[in-house]
């Protein structure tokens, strides 16, 4: 059997047997969708918030046994071991899964790119005078505009609907290549569900890092965003050549694991 | 080319540093049916683990069908058929959802043969995983292993959490595989009537050690439990080169031993000057015997 025949027979199968798939888009897009022409700063943090949910999908989708005791059956049409002892080559089921991660995660940042098309650019008041000014001064082509109301905080960020679309997609994308990665690196280890727990809980109170900081200061959210913004091409690059040696790490690792 | 299908030569492993398989070898013939028996921990998912490429030797080698399984891709993976001691559950799936990945898989998938056994042991195809019993669970993961038509399969406890009859005709059609394509196969069970009732061979594992592996025939007919008593000189304080066991009490000395090899019960009692008598043991007595500490 060929290796692409086996490949779309692992990724039917996932995608009949996981019904995660209808749902994280929902989960994922539903708030976005709302807030996407109104708060920016919102938008960014509710994207953040969702972060925790790539990591803790990236883990029942690449190895669900990582949540059970071993001896527990509940994951086992899913775990590594049904799939491994099947005829199946081990990188192709590498890929099956990961592919299927991608899209999963990837489907709500496409979904709002896809919504953000019709009216791509973005008109917002920003409040802050330090953060107004990292705008102007990174984000292409942003300019401060007078609004209806004689508002002199009102931003005009030409396509920054779907930049911020953009900008969730490549914060999706690496992250998922990065649990990927911390999955296939942990999975040897006796304490891998307390790692995976510690990940998990590191990636939820990442919204929270802001409470910490000055408040004259730009917070990490909007700062990562406008150098993102700053930066496009070399972002992308960067995102892209992180996926492919991530997935060729994880392919060579997954051939030597035991299970 | 008569290489075994299943060969395991000096094998070890340990979980932790904890030795779990102690220099195991085993050499399984082609079309036969082993039967591997242990306690608990004994070490035989251990070796059935090592035999499907899940994990692998600390040392010595494993080979199935002359191939590393740690190291085989899916052409070699389409003639090794594995039940796993664990049930295939997986939420959402139904019956049919698990069996079509076979069939996508597998080119030799036996649709016919599927048909067959999920009508006689009375499985629905849309039933939902998560509402079978464990003992249907477990027939389903035996029709996943056998509809392939593998050369070598490889069954950890296939019996466990069935009902008698299911059981029964789970060994039945083990034994039809055999007859229909000459498939190798090693199944581990706790239960003795069903190795007796299937096995050509069988090996007994205790502590990580492999401590006999041979026809099923000839285990029975070359180990007996001998009693020397009467000694007149005194009970010998030295064990019997190769015996399985002893037990000394205050006026006997109770071997488990070979009969046909080292010396002969005779042989002993002449030595020892004194009288013997030997009980012929079935499968559990030698199970017993072979297994305690």
């Amino acid at each position: 059997m060929n290796p692409s025949k086996q490949f779309w027979a692992l990724f039917r199968f996932q995608a009949v047997v996981l019904p995660y798939l209808f749902v994280l888009p929902i989960v994922f897009c539903a708030p976005l969708l709302f807030m996407l022409h109104r708060d920016t700063s919102l938008n960014l943090l509710i994207m953040t918030q969702n972060l925790f949910l790539v990591v803790l999908f990236g883990g029942l989708l690449i190895a669900p046994e990582m949540f059970a005791h071993a001896s527990m059956n509940q994951t086992g049409g899913l775990g590594m071991e049904f799939f491994r002892t099947r005829a199946v080559d081990k990188a192709v089921l590498v890929r099956a899964k990961a592919a299927f991660f991608y899209i999963l995660i990837l489907f709500a940042p496409i979904a709002l790119i896809l919504y953000s098309l019709p009216s791509p650019d973005l008109r917002v008041i920003i409040y802050s005078k330090v953060v107004r000014l990292d705008c102007l001064r990174n984000v292409p082509g942003s300019s401060l505009v007078t609004g209806a109301g004689g508002h002199s905080n009102l931003v005009s960020i030409p396509s920054g609907n779907v930049l911020i679309a953009e900008w969730y997609a490549w914060k999706f994308l690496v992250l998922a290549a990065a649990v990927q990665v911390f999955v296939y690196w942990i999975y040897p280890s006796r304490y891998r569900r307390w790692f995976f727990f510690a990940l998990i809980i590191a990636v939820s109170v990442l919204p929270l890092i802001d409470a910490f900081s000055q408040s004259d200061s730009v917070p990490w959210n909007e700062r990562l965003f406008f150098l993102f913004s700053a930066n496009q091409i070399v972002s992308w690059i960067l995102a892209l050549g992180a996926l492919i040696l991530g997935q060729l790490w994880c392919e060579r690792r997954f051939a030597q694991l035991e299970l | 080319m008569n290489e075994p299908p299943i060969q395991i030569q000096n094998a070890c492993r340990s979980f932790d540093g904890v030795p779990v398989i102690k220099n195991l070898s085993v050499s399984i013939k082609a079309g036969s049916i082993y039967g591997f028996l242990g306690r608990n921990g004994a070490g035989k998912t251990t070796t059935i683990r090592m035999l499907a490429g899940l994990i692998r030797p600390d040392a010595g080698t494993v080979r199935v069908s002359g191939n590393d399984p740690f190291g085989i891709g899916a052409e070699e993976r389409q003639r090794l058929g594995y039940m796993s001691e664990k049930a295939v559950i997986a939420p959402f799936a139904t019956v049919r959802t698990v069996l079509n990945l076979g069939r996508w898989l597998y080119p030799s998938w036996n649709s016919a043969l599927v048909d067959s056994l999920l009508a006689k042991y009375g499985l629905s195809p849309g039933k939902r995983l998560t509402t079978l019993s464990q003992g249907n669970q477990r027939i389903l993961g035996f029709i996943m292993a056998i509809a392939p038509r593998p050369s070598v399969l490889l069954l950890d406890e296939p019996a466990a959490n069935l009902d008698v009859v299911a059981r029964r005709e789970v060994l039945d059609d083990i034994l039809e595989l055999i007859r229909d394509c000459g498939c190798t196969v090693l199944f581990s069970t706790h239960i003795l009537s069903d190795v007796e009732r299937v096995a050509d061979e069988i090996g007994i594992l205790a502590n990580g050690t492999l401590r006999v592996s041979e026809p099923l025939d000839s285990l029975k007919d070359s180990i007996r439990q001998v009693r020397f008593f009467g000694f007149r000189n005194g009970a010998p304080k030295t064990d019997v080169p190769g015996s399985f066991r002893t037990v000394r009490s205050r006026d006997d000395v109770t071997v488990t031993m070979r009969i046909n090899s080292g010396p002969t019960p005779d042989e002993l009692a002449e030595q020892w000057s004194c009288r013997h008598e030997s009980r012929v043991l079935n499968l559990e007595d030698i199970f017993v015997e072979l297994s305690r500490n």
